[in-house]
């Protein structure tokens, strides 16, 4: 406290401080990654690998903030991957390079619709039948995985020439791609901080019961946000699709990006209790992007995989550890 | 020295919490093959005591002798091992495992290499349940058990670790006539085998039903303490009870009560109502008094929507209802504090802010978006009005003192300006100051118009506040008493008995 400052706003703004601790924590590590990166992979800081970093993030961040949203609720959604690989598979699979937009729209409104149902489904067993969440979602995802191999069993078909757009388009300096995805966060903020909705996720996911009591439609709010993550998914497999030209039966899991263990980290560093009730979508934004960061950089000083898992998992426990420290002393 | 007849002897135990004296100077003693009831109030210390001898709370002064040697322990597990065990109201049993694992839980016997021996462990356990005189297979899961039979394992428990000394908290709390009448074989068989059990209950009936001593706690100590032929319930309730200095803190009644607002009438709820009626009038506090397990949280859970009924009307201004979630009652215009406000009235790591206006935030949203100003000045207001003391309302209400939450829990209903506000247990874990705030908030509500529903088990605070009260017995209502008329020992006889048979007796 400095005496220039008058005693109250000096209070409030520590109060601002501690309130906000772990966002600024977060950024601290955002900031070291990056001043490390830049510092031992000189060709880091090019523009070009930068917007690459940041096309990099988009797959990752969409989900991200799904699943941050379903943590912040109570819950955790380990079907993501599989959703995602289902509706890549299935609107490459049926659009098969039409360019007639009476085609492809509709094909991609109802994978979108499929990707709802399984997020409604998770939804229900969670809150009507009163599954784990961990469990439920993680036995649909194996459902959904296992009706995308049916369907393909290595990539297939080819997307619109128009959806390209959505992996190579410019506007401007900055990739079309990623102002979805700020626009994902920004949305994302305005949720879950500045509306009712949002206060209920946060009233649901702190104490269930005491929301309930409070008049909060806990089950609404579940069946909302597994829906919610579902629908990122979509969008996220939309991403991916266009960037590769074709749909991966195993895009969203399985063998290389694994979708649902790193939209977890990417929550968990990024500051969002596993308890629920506690954390903020502009930690997760740290979160994914440290995490697709690491992925830049390993691969620009071609680190092997096994040391990319050993790094990965050492930043996490150590960010994690970090909060949970921080939290006790509370 | 202590005599040796005395299995356990405790002698002039203090305790305090926080500068509030629980035990003063008590001393108590318990005899081989005897059944010493333990009863007094809420908040006698009676059950500072019993955790005291148990291990789970360290007494500040004062010696504990078991067999006439001096003993000290520092946990529940080091008092175990001396041979005395409590049986806790919530029982602490693995409902996933069969009966036999839970009697030698963390004891199994096992064989030469250290892996568990399920024969021995079966044989021994039959043996046990056996000297206990309880009909009981050793192999079933324990959760496929009732609550009653369930106690029975947890007696069975004590016994195999050859326990000298059980202390048995409220074990009737949640226990039928039937059920009862086995707890009672059970306690014999344990006083045939010279165990001293340690009996503590608030149902007066079955004090002189099970007991061979009597006790009395009184404000944190011992009133009388006489074999149980010397007493006369009469004087027992009277002893209990002490002369009251309660009612000044209380604020005045006021006003006549107004027109109807909330009337019940035979709710059943299977387990826990079997046919209550009651009602609350615009203006009036009623009391609704009654022993843990009478139904009282449970008519309010039906009353909002919570617990489904299965026979009886609530009418609500007049209108037959039945509310599907707590939801539509808030909607209506109906508020409920519930009895704990961590586990239900308050979501712990949110900000008071947050948490006072979630019931009302709908009606200061637009668009869905919440009007900030709009809820940061009502919160203020009513944080204001409640002398809420926080260094912001952007606090987690977890770091705030437990009398600042619970105004936090009710400054939730207030903002919501509901017609019928059920409190239930307002002042629990609350001091005294933000005690003598609730109740004075209380009354004001009621002369503004609102009906109040308090549930209470504080017997000085129901006829303190209360304009008319209602005592629950086994999921009836009892009887009623008006604020007139009321006395400690009418609600206690009512409360214990069910009838006010003995009370008319008394006069």
């Amino acid at each position: 406290m400095t005496s220039s400052i008058s005693p109250l706003s000096s209070l409030r703004i520590s109060a601002f401080f501690q309130r906000n601790l772990e966002t600024f924590t977060i950024y601290l590590i955002l900031i070291a990654v990056v001043s490390t990166a830049a510092v031992i992979a000189p060709r880091f800081t090019s523009p070009q690998n930068l917007t690459n970093v940041l096309l990099q993030s988009v797959a990752l961040g969409l989900v991200a903030i799904g699943q941050t949203v379903v943590i912040i609720a109570g819950g955790i959604d380990i079907s993501i991957g599989a959703t995602i690989s289902m509706v890549a598979v299935y609107s490459s699979g049926l659009m098969v390079g039409t360019s007639d937009p009476r085609i492809f729209v509709p094909i991609m409104l109802a994978t979108v619709a499929m990707a709802l149902v399984v997020g409604f489904i998770n939804s229900l067993l969670v809150s009507r039948l009163r599954v784990t969440a961990f469990i439920a979602t993680m036995a649909m995802g194996a459902v959904v995985q296992g009706i995308v191999l049916l369907y393909a069993k290595r990539p297939i078909g080819k997307i619109a020439p128009q959806l390209s757009y959505f992996a190579d388009g410019m506007v401007g300096p900055i990739p079309f791609a990623v102002i979805v995805l700020l626009l994902a966060v920004a949305v994302a903020y305005f949720m879950l901080n500045k509306t009712v909705l949002g206060r209920y996720i946060y009233a649901t996911g702190g104490n269930e019961q005491s929301a309930r009591l409070s008049g909060v439609n806990t089950r609404a709010i579940l069946i909302f946000c597994y829906t919610f993550s579902s629908l990122m998914a979509a969008l996220s497999a939309f991403f991916l699709i266009s960037r590769m030209g074709i749909g991966d039966p195993q895009v969203g899991g399985l063998n290389y990006d694994l979708f649902d263990p790193d939209s977890i980290a990417a929550a968990l560093v990024g500051g969002v209790a596993l308890s629920g009730g506690r954390g903020s979508v502009f930690g997760t934004l740290a979160g994914f992007l440290i995490v697709s960061l690491l992925n830049n950089v390993f691969n620009l000083m071609q680190v092997s995989s096994f040391y990319q898992w050993l790094i990965k998992g050492i930043i996490i426990l150590g960010a994690v550890s970090a909060y949970g420290m921080q939290r006790r002393e509370r | 020295m202590p005599g040796p007849e005395h299995i356990v002897e405790m002698r002039n135990i203090s305790k305090s919490f926080g500068g509030v004296q629980a035990l003063k100077k008590v001393s108590f003693a318990c005899r081989t093959g005897e059944v010493h009831t333990v009863v007094g109030q809420n908040g006698a210390g009676k059950s500072t005591l019993m955790k005291i001898l148990a291990g789970d709370y360290s007494a500040d002064e004062g010696e504990i002798y078991l067999e006439g040697k001096r003993v000290r322990f520092a946990s529940p597990r080091e008092a175990q091992a001396l041979g005395i065990s409590i049986i806790h109201q919530e029982l602490n049993l693995m409902p996933e495992l069969s009966v036999s694992a839970n009697v030698f839980l963390g004891r199994e016997p096992r064989h030469a290499f250290g892996f568990l021996s399920d024969s021995e462990l079966s044989k021994r356990s039959t043996e046990v349940l056996a000297r206990l005189g309880v009909d009981i297979d050793p192999s079933a899961r324990l959760g496929s058990l009732s609550i009653a039979q369930q106690q029975m394992v947890e007696i069975a428990k004590a016994l195999a670790v050859e326990a000298r000394v059980v202390i048995m908290d409220e074990p009737s709390a949640t226990l039928g006539t039937a059920e009862l009448e086995r707890l009672f074989q059970a306690i014999h068989s344990l006083k045939r085998q010279g165990v001293a059990v340690v009996y503590i209950s608030h149902r007066l009936a079955e004090v002189f039903t099970v007991s061979d001593r009597v006790t009395v706690f009184r404000d944190g100590e011992v009133v009388d303490s006489r074999p149980v032929g010397e007493f006369e319930r009469v004087s027992l309730v009277r002893m209990m009870i002490g002369s009251s200095t309660f009612t000044e803190q209380f604020p005045p009644r006021a006003v006549s009560p107004g027109r109807e607002v909330v009337r019940v009438e035979n709710l059943v709820s299977e387990p826990f109502l079997h046919g209550v009626s009651l009602s609350v009038h615009a203006g009036e506090i009623v009391g609704l008094a009654g022993l843990m397990g009478s139904g009282r949280s449970e008519l309010a859970r039906a009353i909002i929507g919570v617990l489904r009924c299965s026979k009886g009307v609530i009418y609500f201004n007049g209108v037959a209802v039945r509310f599907k979630s707590p939801r539509s009652a808030i909607n209506k215009g109906i508020g409920y504090l519930p009895e704990s406000r961590k586990e239900e009235g308050l979501v712990m790591g949110m900000s008071l802010m947050h948490n006072a206006a979630l019931p009302s935030l709908r009606s200061r949203s637009f668009l869905g978006f919440v009007k900030r100003r709009a809820e940061r000045i009502t919160v203020e207001k009513t944080a204001g009005a409640l002398a809420i003391r926080t260094p912001s309302l952007q606090q987690e209400v977890e770091r705030l003192s437990g009398g600042n939450q619970q105004k936090v829990a009710i400054a939730k209903w207030l903002i919501c300006e509901p017609r019928l506000l059920i409190f239930d247990e307002p002042t629990r874990g609350v001091d005294v100051k933000a005690k003598t705030e609730i109740w004075k908030l209380m009354r004001t509500l009621a002369d503004a118009g609102a009906a109040v529903l308090m549930i209470s088990s504080e017997i000085p605070e129901i006829i303190g506040m209360s304009d008319r009260i209602v005592v629950l017995h086994k999921g009836r209502a009892a009887g009623e008493i008006e604020a007139a008329d009321a006395d400690e020992e009418a609600i206690l006889t009512l409360a214990s008995f069910g009838e006010s048979s003995s009370y008319d007796v008394i006069n």
